[in-house]
């Protein structure tokens, strides 16, 4: 199937020759639905949802079949009525008769009182009506919430599972995956997906629950009448396929074209700056009147389908209602229905075309939320990236010396040839600081990923206490390491758990570990630990967001710690406060650095150059400065012309 | 606030679409109409059908006598023909009634969104440090919309309740006028009730819409700071702050739910009520002949008519209540005036720049920083009252000359440049540009030949090589060989080229979201090339070096030499290598000068400037 790619349709072709943008051709081809036997496979995967909550699930089916009941009845009534009200004699009791009597009778016996006409009668029969329409609005009600809290209940289920999936995928997916695009399938494709729980699912069952009901009762009261109604049904159908041949290409080019149009203004509103000092603001302007007029071929391409297929229904409808009047008619001149049930039957057609336009209806939003639901499945069917240690005989215990030793390491991304690393060893004792520098590129990252364990070596071996990494639960390896990376990251939420990350410490521990890395200033001025943070820690200065950095790995007490260009942005004046601070993080801890400051390198227990995945030289600051090789070379290159001897 | 003052209002809107507005409220008289007397004769059919099996003679609804129709002209057989023809004639207007008010309404739309972008491309940077971001989306995303279906759905459905009501209304009273008082009892009740509840509905989804953005919030947290989770192993933390976020959003859409449940129930419960009262008080009247059987059968579809038009008049008034909501803030935001903009006379600058400042203090209005760059924000925060961002500042540059400017963060590097370009507006005489203020000359003319390259730039998701040509005007653009030519040769003057050639698709790739994302050093290198690429008359550089390692650095700076002939320049930068070329360096401290000179000056002066060259030789020596 994948062989044949989907042509572009005549006005998806139109809509992007008039938005002239080159982006919106490559955001359609991500919108094509593929193949239609994913739709139902899709289904099958989101109903085994409603595993955990098969009872609620089936009370809605009961309820909706109640409520479908609920319905067919009052329509019922008043032909049953109409041939009382005509004298009509000889109706054979069908359907619902012996139902009505029974409550007729129990209900006239409680006034106490038989009706003395016809007339009277109808009036019950106006009452008993009322009451029906009465119960099938309470029966709707609860219906409708219990639907509404199943579809709801797995939403949230499905939101978890995505989440708990994606935050357990390795490194190399978050590479692939830019944050915002797996945002959005955690949050805005589940609401999308919500729309198909709660109208296709859940108004969708019980349209077709009602259109069974009402044929079943339709074929008891006179087989020959429903079969025929029974082809309004493929009619109906057709004209709803037509319509959605004809939509979906538009539907296509709609959401593009919308979400385009949503990222070029976003974009082009934290662009303003540099579309004003470059002047481009009335090519701007052009570019999305362009994207308006293709928004426009969109929504003409929508409007004109939807135009004709209400008619065509309505129309429809009209026919049966005029065939079952004219057919019914001979029927009542035989003498095999009577009048009231021709009425019975007019209404019930004028009923049989609601659940099938709902349907058709819904068909733009149930489309939308099958391309949601299939990014998710596509999300959730990633093979989760890490293993989590050897399935038997797993270390579970924590490394608590710290003792890191590379032998020999290789690294290559998956599916690139290029190595990263070629042969890297080295160790770093308890307690030791080993700093490495070298050039972008070189592979100083990828070192300490792989102690992390955020990727696995492609050949040698990364030992932490002497065990490889790849023995451990991932837990146990992680809660040994702290990372302190160059951007810190903080959580909205209070200053505690933005320190703790949610870890059973108590306060006392959290401010001393504030304190020592000079943070207390800093937390008191955000209102002690229970001050909140707002998202991204706007509130804080780059320096600042780096003590609570220093805390946050300090907390949990790591032999190993990790320091990412950890005070690559912190301008000069800051820089007193965090060398001090990062003095008392490092004491007593191996630490591994990816230094940019001289004066960390400086203390450096070992120094690694690396150049293009290869340790260049080895040793301390002045001893690699006599050698006057690489190290000497890249320290020069910043000093000179500084008009200052080294 | 009254809904009529705001009927000119709507009515301005739609020039030019209101031949088609009256077409298509044409054939909705036409739908209307037959749909309405259809019934009737679906009242004759069932009459002759009565009759025919003994009941009373037909008798023609009385309507129908008006207009001379009489019993002996009509058989079962074109009763129902005409029901059908005018059922037929009903849909076949459907279809320009939709396309002729629905069109025209997306077309309004448009026009009201390109208005909108048009605008806010003129506004100056106060209004958008003024303005959240979201707030302005939420213009297109939101109030357009709800201005477009106030126009498109509001008008028809609210236009088709008033003409198919009083049609209804009128046929259900020459039917039986006394059933028809008592049929229309629950009437009134569903359109309070539908307005209600979409009052109430509407509420609680954007209730759920903003919660749907916290929850997005907390997400977009979790995923850029995995490597922090899953480095300390905190990810089943994480997973159960979600979950209780997750459980939040539930409740929310449960209580939207909770209205949604009531909604379509109750309109049929109305109707239900109607039809009941149709059978208890108009089954008796056949019975004793006061009614044809014809006639309840009409009703009984009649009453049917008036669900769509119930529903629809409560849905019509929600969305014109939020049409016009919508209309006052998109108004609003049009109604803003650019803060800088061309003077009356204002005049083209054309050739060399010769730039002298006397005495510049400038402040950003309260908070106004907020939206700058990283640098200012800062001070923002540390100093909430309102400081100057320069304070007394003066300097010459003659034309071909270099400037240096330094200082800490937040000592007003940055503002600098804005005003030069007058992204803020500087105070009046206090930047003259070949001896005229600055504020005489065009905008465009302005910077057209001073470009800045700032700190932090942004980028387009666009490609590699529209990003490097932005500063180029359409008119010299030329065609594709000279621009990708032009795109290498700017690439290479910012050393970028050797990167770009290993992307896969090189000068055509895309950056952003949906490509590659560059790192903060190859960004600094592309809006240096980007602002050369404008070839303006003086170039100011704001600290566009501060992620490019040491060697990179020293080759861009080797290349910016030759760039720098013949025209002006200001680089600013916290590195001194990065300004000992410079005819003169100001330094800055909280907005002031506090030291100026050559680079040999400074460093023989021994102030601060010699001692940040002094801590820099000691420090990074990687990267």
């Amino acid at each position: 199937m994948s062989a044949q790619k989907p042509a572009v349709s005549k006005l998806e072709a139109e809509a992007i020759a008039v938005s002239r943008d080159p982006v919106l051709a490559h955001m359609l081809a991500e919108e094509k639905v593929e193949v239609a036997g994913r739709d139902l496979q899709l289904l099958k995967r989101l109903l085994g949802y409603l595993r955990p909550h098969l009872l609620l699930a089936s009370v809605c089916v009961f309820m909706a079949v109640i409520e479908a009941l609920a319905m067919t009845i009052p329509p019922y009534i008043v032909g049953l009525a109409m041939d009382r009200a005509s004298g009509v004699t000889g109706r054979t009791p069908r359907g619902f008769d012996h139902l009505l009597d029974a409550i007729g009778e129990v209900a006239l016996s409680a006034v106490d009182r038989v009706p003395t006409d016809t007339a009277a009668l109808i009036t019950y029969f106006g009452v008993m009506s009322l009451l029906f329409w009465l119960l099938r609005f309470g029966v709707a009600v609860a219906t409708s919430y219990w639907v509404q809290k199943l579809s709801q209940l797995i939403l949230h289920d499905l939101r978890v599972d995505i989440f708990a999936h994606i935050t357990s995928m390795d490194m190399g997916f978050f590479h692939k995956n830019p944050v915002g695009r797996l945002v959005n399938r955690t949050t805005f494709d589940v609401a999308s997906l919500s729309e198909l729980f709660s109208d296709a699912f859940a108004q969708g069952m019980r349209d077709i629950l009602f259109v069974l009901v009402l044929y079943s009762v339709m074929f008891t009261i006179d087989p020959l009448l429903g079969t025929m109604l029974l082809l309004v049904v493929p009619a109906l159908v057709l004209i709803s396929r037509l319509y959605q041949r004809m939509v979906r290409p538009a539907l296509r080019a709609n959401s593009a074209v919308v979400s385009r149009m949503n990222g070029w203004l976003a974009e082009n509103l934290a662009g303003m700056r540099e579309n004003q000092l470059y002047r481009r603001e009335p090519r701007r302007a052009a570019e999305y009147r362009s994207l308006t007029e293709a928004h426009q071929t969109a929504q003409v391409g929508m409007v004109r389908p939807w135009a004709w297929v209400r008619p065509a229904m309505m129309l429809t409808s009209s026919l049966a209602t005029a065939a079952v009047l004219w057919l019914g008619y001979q029927r009542v001149l035989e003498g095999i229905i009577t009048v009231g049930v021709l009425l019975t039957f007019i209404q019930y057609t004028a009923r049989l075309w609601v659940p099938i336009r709902n349907l058709t209806e819904k068909f733009n939003l149930v489309q939308q939320s099958l391309t949601s639901g299939e990014r998710i499945m596509e999300i959730l069917d990633e093979k989760v990236g890490m293993n989590d240690g050897p399935s038997e005989g797993a270390v579970t215990v924590a490394p608590s010396r710290g003792e890191v030793r590379f032998e020999a390491v290789r690294f290559r991304y998956a599916g690139r040839e290029e190595e990263v690393l070629k042969g890297i060893t080295f160790t770093a004792q308890v307690g030791q600081m080993v700093a490495l520098v070298g050039d972008t590129g070189a592979g100083k990252s990828t070192v300490a990923h792989l102690i992390s364990r955020f990727y696995d070596v492609s050949g040698g071996e990364v030992l932490v206490d002497g065990v490889d990494v790849r023995q451990y639960r991932l837990n146990a390896l992680r809660s040994s390491i702290a990372i302190v990376p160059q951007d810190v990251v903080v959580f909205a939420g209070s200053v505690r758990d933005n320190i703790t990350l949610g870890r059973a410490v108590d306060d006392a521990t959290v401010w001393k570990c504030v304190e020592a890395v000079s943070a207390r200033a800093i937390v008191e001025r955000l209102g002690g630990l229970d001050g909140s943070l707002d998202e991204g820690g706007r509130t804080l200065s780059t320096g600042e967001r780096q003590l609570l950095s220093f805390a946050r790995a300090l907390v949990g007490n790591p032999p190993v710690l990790i320091l990412d260009e950890a005070t690559a942005n912190v301008d000069t004046s800051t820089e007193m406060v965090i060398q001090e601070a990062l003095r008392n993080l490092t004491r007593g801890r191996t630490t591994i650095a990816i230094a940019h400051r001289l004066s960390t390198i400086r203390e450096a227990d070992e120094i690694l150059v690396l150049g293009h995945g290869a340790v260049l030289e080895r040793g301390r600051h002045e001893q690699l400065l006599d050698d006057n090789g690489a190290y000497a070379k890249l320290y020069r290159t910043h000093l000179a012309g500084s008009g200052e001897a080294s | 606030m009254s809904f009529w003052s705001d009927v000119p209002r709507v009515v301005r809107l739609l020039k030019g679409e209101r031949a088609n507005y009256g077409l298509g409220l044409l054939a909705l008289w036409v739908v209307n109409f037959s749909d309405v007397m259809a019934p009737l004769f679906l009242a004759v059919a069932v009459d002759l059908m009565a009759s025919s099996l003994g009941g009373a003679p037909p008798k023609l609804p009385a309507i129908m006598g008006y207009v001379g129709l009489t019993p002996a002209q009509f058989n079962l057989e074109t009763a129902i023909a005409c029901f059908f023809g005018l059922q037929l004639t009903a849909n076949i207007a459907r279809y320009p009634m939709l396309v002729m008010t629905s069109i025209p309404s997306h077309r309004v739309g448009q026009r009201v969104r390109n208005e909108l972008v048009g605008r806010l491309l003129s506004l100056s940077r106060g209004f958008f440090d003024r303005s959240k971001s979201g707030d302005l989306m939420a213009l297109q995303t939101n109030d357009i919309i709800a201005v477009r279906m106030m126009l498109g759905p509001g008008i028809l459905v609210g236009v088709d309740t008033l003409m198919l009501v009083s049609l209804v209304i009128v046929v259900m009273f020459a039917l039986s006028w006394k059933l028809a008082l008592l049929a229309l009892i629950p009437m009134p009740l569903i359109a309070i009730v539908t307005n209600k509840l979409s009052h109430a509905e509407y509420q609680r989804s954007e209730a759920v819409q903003n919660d749907i953005g916290r929850l997005t919030e907390q997400v977009r947290e979790s995923y850029a700071g995995i490597r922090i989770l899953q480095g300390y192993a905190r990810e089943g933390y994480d997973r159960e702050r979600f979950r209780l976020a997750s459980f939040r959003h539930y409740g929310k859409s449960l209580d939207l739910g909770r209205v949604r449940s009531v909604f379509d129930p109750a309109l049929d419960f109305f109707l239900g009520s109607s039809t009941s009262i149709v059978l208890a008080v108009g089954g008796p009247a056949v019975v004793r002949g006061e009614m044809s059987l014809g006639s309840f059968t009409a009703f009984l579809f009649l009453i049917n008519f008036l669900s769509g038009p119930m529903v629809g008049f409560g849905w019509a008034v929600s969305l014109w209540q939020r049409g016009r909501a919508s209309l006052k803030r998109l108004d609003k935001v049009m109604s803003e005036q650019p803060e800088v903009g061309d003077v009356e006379g204002a005049i083209a600058l054309d050739g060399t720049v010769a730039i002298e400042v006397r005495g510049l203090t400038f402040g950003y209005a309260a908070r106004g920083a907020a939206e700058i760059g990283t640098e200012e924000r800062e001070v923002a925060v540390a100093a909430p009252e309102q400081a100057a961002a320069l304070d007394g500042v003066s300097f010459v540059l003659a034309p071909g000359k270099l400037l240096g400017v330094t200082g800490r963060v937040g000592s007003g590097k940055s503002t600098l440049a804005m005003l030069l370009t007058r992204i803020y507006e500087p105070p009046a005489g206090t930047i003259f540009v070949n001896g005229r203020d600055v504020r005489d000359y065009t905008l465009s003319s302005l910077r057209r030949s001073i470009v800045v390259a700032p700190q932090d730039t942004f980028l387009f998701s666009d490609t590699i090589e529209n990003n490097l040509l932005m500063g180029l005007d359409a008119e010299t653009a030329g065609g594709s060989d000279s621009r990708a030519s032009e795109a290498a040769r700017l690439a290479g003057l910012a050393s970028l080229a050797e990167e770009i050639e290993e992307l896969p698709k090189r000068y055509g790739t895309l950056l952003g979201e949906r490509g590659v994302n560059l790192s903060g050093g190859q960004r600094q290198r592309l809006a240096i090339a980007r602002a050369i690429g404008a070839d303006p008359r003086m170039l100011v550089l704001d600290d566009c070096l501060s992620a490019v390692d040491a060697r990179t650095e020293a080759r861009i700076l080797e290349q910016l030499r030759t760039v720098f002939e013949g025209r002006s320049g200001i680089i600013i930068s916290h590195r001194v290598r990065a300004l000992e070329q410079c005819d003169e360096i100001l330094v800055l401290e909280a907005g002031r000068v506090i030291e100026r000179g050559t680079h040999a000056a400074l460093l023989a002066q021994g102030g601060h400037y010699a001692e940040i060259a002094h801590e820099q030789t000691k420090e990074a020596v990687s990267e």
